[in-house]
């Protein structure tokens, strides 16, 4: 699938879905469009600078439902234009303009 | 729930609801005319019973709760086919599938002790997915001691449905909220020798050594060891 969109220099374009119960976290919108700036120096944006980007520029509260130390909570599935991110290397995962990120929490008490 | 929480306080719920939810659920399937009762327990929630049940000493439970099919005696069975079937699965699955998913969590949750199990699972699974499975195999091949006291099953006085000891544990919880007697049937580890079991997966008369009689209390007199 070709990109539609020329990627420019400093920004990754990507679309964000969150399930599970995990939308509440972000104003409780499951769908979210947004442009990832790359650090100054890298080419490429990885997953690891996306949950950091997400968790300070997305996440409304509760932080610690979305994060634990460098990774998502564990219970929170992630999945990378379809694919479990187990499969791809996780946090060293690289991304480019227009994929897609869907990040499922597993988590209901009761 | 919250009429009961309100007169519980927020410790213990998952008592309350599992037992009475567990009730409703055998008692609407036999108005149903049903005969069997499917839930659909993971392999998750499999390994976080096992693992409660060992941090409580609940021995009844932890020979019970292995099971894929459990009550077999009785007049409705009921079997878990999701028992080895991994949460993450199942999610993906109903992701995939776009199948309806609902994900409200009980708004008590936060409180319940299995929350630390079930965290604690989670971590294991991060390092170790297999852990689950593990954990389960583990649960299967346990085998108890001759010297462990294991109850008896009978029948509930009032309700006439099982039960280990004279009430089953929904007429001693239900007669403890009607009578403002909050605590009654929960937890009491200093009056009894060994400590009873907290009812979480609503299985009727649990009650394991402490047996409860209604007409000795006093109220809401704070308890102290001469009320046993």
């Amino acid at each position: 699938m070709g990109t539609d969109s020329v990627e420019s220099n400093d920004t990754v374009h990507l679309n964000l879905e969150f399930g599970g119960g995990l939308e509440i976290l972000f104003g409780s919108i499951k769908c979210h469009s947004v442009d990832i700036p790359l650090n100054s120096g890298s080419e490429k944006l990885k997953m690891e600078h996306l949950l950091v980007w997400v968790r300070d520029n997305l996440l409304q509260e509760r932080p610690e439902f979305f994060m634990k130390e460098k990774s998502v909570r564990p219970g929170v599935l992630v999945l990378i234009n379809d694919c479990d991110w187990e499969l791809c290397e996780r946090l060293n995962a690289t991304l480019e303009n227009n994929d897609t990120v869907v990040f499922i929490s597993t988590l209901h008490g009761g | 729930m919250d009429e009961i929480v309100s007169e519980i306080g927020r410790k213990n719920n998952c008592t309350f609801c599992g037992v009475f939810r567990r009730q409703a659920l055998d008692r609407g399937a036999v108005m149903l005319g049903a005969n069997k009762l499917v839930t659909g327990h993971n392999a998750d929630d499999m390994a976080e019973t096992i693992l409660l049940n060992l941090l409580r000493g609940d021995i009844a439970r932890l020979s019970r709760c292995t099971s894929i099919i459990t009550g077999e005696e009785g007049a409705l069975p009921r079997c878990k086919p999701f028992k080895y079937t991994y949460e993450k699965e199942i999610v993906m699955y109903a992701y995939f599938k776009k199948l309806d998913y609902f994900s409200t969590e009980c708004i008590y949750s936060p409180n319940a002790y299995r929350g630390f199990a079930r965290e604690f699972i989670k971590d294991l699974e991060a390092l170790r997915p297999r852990a689950i499975l593990d954990i389960i195999k583990s649960g299967e091949s346990f085998r108890i001691s001759l010297d462990v006291k294991m109850p008896e099953q009978g029948v509930c006085e009032r309700c006439g449905y099982i039960s280990s000891q004279k009430w089953c544990k929904a007429c001693v919880l239900l007669d403890g909220l009607n009578r403002g007697l909050p605590r009654l049937g929960l937890n009491r580890t200093r009056t009894s020798k060994k400590s009873s079991s907290v009812n979480e997966d609503g299985y009727c008369g649990e009650n394991k050594d402490h047996h409860v009689r209604p007409g000795k209390l006093r109220g809401n007199v704070p308890r102290s060891s001469l009320d046993f």
